[in-house]
């Protein structure tokens, strides 16, 4: 008598408390950081590379701001907050998150992903949330100052000043949900450089704000893959509170993403072929 | 001469394995045909638009928006030329030990990765050609003429093959250091800085400007764009320099594989 064929009785972490969610992760930064503190020259060179990546950084954008013209919504000083706001967000996401999508290739291609998917946690959990970049904490200094300089320079209020903080941890959950949705098609595609060249591309385009697009190019990267919902509806609310329907606009995809990531997750598991078998 | 032509077909057989390895997955070979096109128009395109509207059209820093459209589009080509060829599996090779197959074998290290960079040069030639139809076609560039694209090519390859050396002696690094890829995303964030691939150098102050170009970096993507443009001064000037940075890194790659090879017990490092 053949077998039916049916889906895989896996956990998914539905009977597990949010309690035992926060232990686990408690174990993940532990775990990470003895890993991170066993290569310590690993610190110096990851200060050394941001520092590096920050300087080019803020000499592109003000090359650029040379030749553009007065008639933007922004002065130069709230473009250059915009930058520093970026970098504050890149630091928040390659801290927490970043280093998972490159992990999450190994684990499709190698069949490390079986185990994850046999735990009683919910496998995103522990795809996207275990590895967190120690060796980079240091780098949260020059993050911080150059905000704070390019804050002072564009007057920011108090409140604004309040406002920022939860707005970069926004932003980056924000991101790090579109970028797990994206990676989680490499469980498709098996092999991650096109995948992570589609994100690349979409933090690229995010480096600008939105009125830097025109057109079709502008709606598209809005409405339905939203890296201009990346950083700019922040800045935009902070500097008019007036304006903020894309930050509204953000908040709602959020949800959108969140359910399409746990619909493309569950898809994408049943297609899986593990490697280890 | 058999010893030469055996040679040539372990050359051509490993570079025919590694154009197997480059297009097995079918997906990530589109999404790298058709990726770089795409984000050309949607980034690269509409920015300067943009920029140039706010200006007032004219030109910048002697760049009218065609032009300026032409660098970009020549810069993502020879960028997608030089770009892919990376250090990882090198350095990983030795330091779990890998590389002690290749001392034995009749077909080395550095002939088995260079191997490997001339097939990942001719995938991207291919890769680059269906590029630069959809740009054309699309109308986003000017067509490009037969002497530009030879010349453009030969300095693409030229920047390609110095971009691998450095990315070899990055990966040699492996020998002593435990984590090169941050060597290697060091290099990267600088060599696009300096390259002229964000911006065209013509923008940078003119102390930088000139200095720069003694250096290594504009080869990798200004010289090739402005050879396709057919707009080097001084070609010959330019593939001196080139040439030296190619002996040159090659002499130190061969100099830290032999450093290298002392340490190394063939336990991994």
């Amino acid at each position: 008598m053949a077998l039916e064929a049916r889906d895989a009785p896996l956990h998914w972490g539905r009977h597990v408390s949010f309690s035992h969610y926060a232990r686990t992760y408690a174990e993940f930064i532990k775990v990470n950081a003895a890993k991170a503190l066993g290569f310590r020259a690993n610190f110096i060179l990851m200060f050394l590379l941001d520092i590096v990546f920050y300087a080019t950084n803020i000499w592109t954008y003000e090359l650029v701001m040379q030749n553009l013209g007065t008639n933007l919504p922004w002065t130069k000083e709230q473009f250059m907050l915009y930058v520093a706001f970026i970098m504050l967000v890149d630091w928040i996401h390659t801290f927490f998150v970043g280093s998972a999508f490159w992990q999450f290739t190994g684990m499709v291609r190698q069949g490390q992903l079986d185990y994850v998917l046999l735990r009683p946690l919910h496998p995103l959990f522990t795809c996207f949330l275990s590895f967190v970049r120690f060796d980079c904490i240091l780098n949260i200094i020059p993050a911080t100052a150059i905000i704070i300089y390019y804050g002072s320079k564009a007057h920011l209020t108090w409140e604004q000043w309040a406002l920022l903080p939860l707005f970069s941890i926004l932003s980056s959950l924000f991101i790090a949900l579109i970028d797990s949705t994206i990676t989680t098609m490499i469980m498709w595609t098996q092999e991650g450089i096109g995948i992570h060249f589609i994100r690349f591309q979409m933090n690229h385009f995010a480096r600008w704000p939105d009125f830097m697009y025109r057109g079709l190019p502008r709606k598209i990267f809005t409405y339905i893959v939203p890296a201009c919902l990346y950083f700019t509806p922040y800045l935009r609310f902070l500097f008019d509170y007036n304006d903020w329907y894309l930050l509204a606009l953000s908040f709602g995809l959020c949800g959108v993403w969140l359910a399409g990531l746990f619909k493309l997750w569950s898809l994408s598991v049943r297609q899986y072929e593990s490697a280890s078998s | 001469m058999p010893g030469l032509n055996s040679n040539l077909a372990k050359w051509w057989a490993t570079i025919k394995v590694a154009m197997v390895n480059l297009t097995t997955y079918r997906m990530n070979f589109v999404l790298q045909i058709l990726g770089p096109a795409f984000f050309f128009y949607f980034i690269k395109y509409n920015l300067w638009r943009t920029v140039y509207e706010g200006h007032g059209g004219g030109s910048l820093s002697g760049y009218t928006f065609q032009g300026m459209m032409d660098y970009h589009a020549w810069i993502l080509v020879s960028g997608m030329l030089y770009k892919g060829s990376s250090s990882n599996n090198l350095s990983e090779d030795i330091r779990m030990g890998r590389i002690s197959t290749y001392l034995i074998y009749p077909f080395n290290f550095w002939e088995f990765h260079t191997s490997s960079f001339l097939a990942f040069e001719l995938v991207q030639i291919f890769i680059c050609s269906i590029t630069l139809v959809f740009l054309v076609f699309f109308g986003l560039i000017s067509t490009p003429s037969i002497p530009g694209l030879m010349l453009g090519l030969g300095f693409s390859f030229l920047g390609g093959l110095l971009w691998y050396l450095f990315q070899y002696a990055a990966g040699l690094l492996a020998f002593w250091l435990e984590e090169t890829w941050m060597i290697r995303v060091l290099f990267e964030l600088i060599a696009q800085f300096m390259s002229g691939g964000v911006v065209p150098l013509e923008m940078y102050p003119a102390w930088l400007k000139s200095s720069l170009h003694l250096t290594p970096f504009p080869y990798l993507t200004y010289y090739p764009a402005k050879a396709f443009m057919l707009q080097i001064e001084d070609p010959l000037r330019a593939l001196g320099i080139v040439a030296f940075w190619i002996v040159a890194l090659f002499g130190l790659n061969q100099w830290l594989w032999r450093r290298g090879m002392r340490l190394y017990t063939g336990a991994g490092m």
